[in-house]
């Protein structure tokens, strides 16, 4: 399981990566390792919904990510840890 | 019966021209005996009667020599007789116990078919009863037609097989392969008295040399593709963000409503299809060390229920976990466990397309003095047909249109590396269970002895 607080400091990733990576994600659609790079910056930077987007498209692909599912799981459980916070 | 014949031949040829020759001295004796008795010749001299006492004491005498010799003789014989009786019986009970002993099958059958004699391990392999009389084979049941079929064969045009594999469905409803070889029976005249049929079931060979085949394969391929892979999804990758630039400068010349954008779209679908395959192709290739850690094996099949649990529900199936006290550990990989557990499960939930229950069991089981951690997974899915069933390892191997035929034979791969094994049994339209069995550590396996004591 990964830890949620792992993604607690979202000035550690600048929006200038986070474009790149977007761009790289966009241009390469059936990488699944730079898709979920992507998915992780998300993370990073809070931006869950988005984040869990960009993970089911990758399992959407490759049900068997075992990677990409562990992903999600902490995308939804860092969903649920924030709603809990609020 | 054959017994019999045998011991009567060498009886006779040993001792029938002693017994001959004594009872052919005998009778001419008492035949001479008779001539010079008194009252065969008439009167005589006193001299002559003296005489003829004498000559008949001799006579007497050597009657009752060749009787002693005789009887010596007879007993000499007797004696022989049931020492090479009991040799022989000796004989038969070594060749008896050799013939059972034996791991394959023997069966020897007369000239017309009769079974003559049939080895215990014969018995257990075609199934039949192994007291004597024995079965026809006629009688034989409906599977072993393509066997009976060889041995008629042989007897009616002597054509003999050597190493002749088949394939037979036994009771217990278990694909057997069975390697017949057929020759030719001779006496010792050279006459040809029947024909021996050995047959051994070599169902586990053939598992391991397709074993065997399969892990030469997957190595051929892991060669390959850690080559060809990068090279293709490169330049895919780069027609594919090309293809989307294109569609964007078109899109803008081309009016609204014409097929182009449908073209664009197949084009960018077949791309990201080929991506795929190439990526699924790295990852088979991928050669890893596999880490030997010790791994619950309970906490990884928990640990992936709980990551496709969202998606099962999401199609209406549920995960019934059902695992033995404790958590049994292996030495191994928890990474690649999850991911064996992950591939079957996620095929389980593809073979349900309208939802049901996937049951997870585990059991501990001990396997040539080995503890195993068996896990399975049953579902209520559509099913393999049979004849899926030998390649369902494949790499490539794959019943549906969007299968990558990856995961199973990724699975097994894992399995087989931590000294496991995978068997699938399946019934089209109930389901399929997955058996997973994997050897335990050590240490652990005392810990969960006694838990589950």
């Amino acid at each position: 399981m990964t830890d949620p607080s792992k993604y607690a400091d979202p000035a550690r990733v600048t929006q200038h990566e986070l474009e790149r990576l977007r761009r790289r994600a966009g241009a390469e659609p059936a990488d699944p390792d730079t898709r979920l790079l992507f998915a992780r910056k998300l993370l990073d930077c809070r931006q869950v919904d988005e984040a869990i987007l960009e993970i089911r498209a990758v399992i959407a692909m490759f049900p068997n990510h075992l990677e990409a599912r562990k992903l999600l799981e902490a995308a939804h459980a860092s969903k649920v840890d924030r709603k809990a916070a609020r | 019966m054959l017994r019999s014949q045998q011991e009567m031949r060498l009886f006779g040829q040993r001792y029938g021209a002693i017994f001959v020759g004594l009872a052919i001295a005998a009778a001419i004796l008492i035949v001479l005996l008779i001539r010079n008795s008194p009252r065969a010749q008439g009167p005589t001299s006193a001299v002559d009667a003296l005489r003829q006492v004498g000559t008949d004491w001799i006579l007497a005498l050597i009657i009752f020599a060749l009787l002693g010799i005789t009887a010596t003789a007879a007993a000499v014989t007797a004696y022989s007789y049931f020492a090479t009786k009991e040799k022989l019986a000796k004989v038969q009970t070594t060749a008896k116990a050799i013939l059972e002993s034996l791991v394959g099958g023997v069966l020897t059958l007369d000239t017309d078919g009769g079974v003559t004699i049939i080895n215990r391990a014969a018995c257990q392999i075609l199934e039949i009863d192994s007291a004597p009389p024995y079965p026809d084979l006629d009688v034989l049941p409906e599977k072993y037609r393509p066997l009976v079929g060889l041995i008629r064969k042989a007897l009616d045009t002597r054509q003999y097989v050597q190493d002749e594999d088949s394939v037979f469905v036994n009771s217990r409803n278990e694909h057997i392969v069975l390697r017949t070889s057929i020759s030719e029976q001779v006496d010792e005249a050279g006459e040809r008295v029947g024909i021996v049929v050995l047959v051994k079931d070599v169902s586990n060979l053939v598992t391991m040399e397709n074993e065997l085949r399969k892990r030469d394969r997957l190595a051929a391929a892991g060669t390959l593709a850690a080559g060809v892979a990068h090279e293709i999804r490169n330049p895919l990758s780069a027609l594919e963000l090309n293809l989307r630039l294109l569609r964007d400068e078109v899109t803008g010349l081309c009016p609204a409503g014409g097929d182009i954008e449908g073209y664009f779209e197949i084009l960018s679908a077949e791309t990201r299809r080929l991506n795929r395959i190439t990526s699924n192709f790295l990852q088979l290739s991928r050669a890893e060390p596999l880490a030997r850690v010790r791994v619950g094996v309970h906490q990884a099949v928990t640990q992936v229920a709980r990551l496709v649990n969202r998606e099962a529900e999401e199609k209406n199936i549920s995960l019934v976990l059902d695992l033995v006290s404790g958590d049994p550990e292996i030495l191994g990989d928890s990474t690649k466990l999850e991911q064996v557990c992950l591939n079957i499960l996620i095929n389980a939930m593809q073979a349900m397309p309208t939802g049901g229950i996937i049951n997870v069991t585990s059991c501990i089981d001990w396997f040539d003095g080995c503890k195993f951690v068996n896990l399975a997974f049953a579902d209520q899915g559509v099913g393999i047909a049979r004849e899926n069933l030998p390649r369902l390892f494949d790499p490539y191997f794959t019943t549906r249109l969007d299968g990558t035929g990856l995961g199973l034979a990724i699975a097994d791969r894992i399995v087989t590396d931590h000294g496991g094994k995978i068997l699938v049994e399946s019934t089209v339209g109930r389901g399929t269970v997955v058996k997973v069995c994997l050897p335990m550590a050590d240490e652990d396996a005392r810990g969960v002895k006694e838990s589950v004591a």
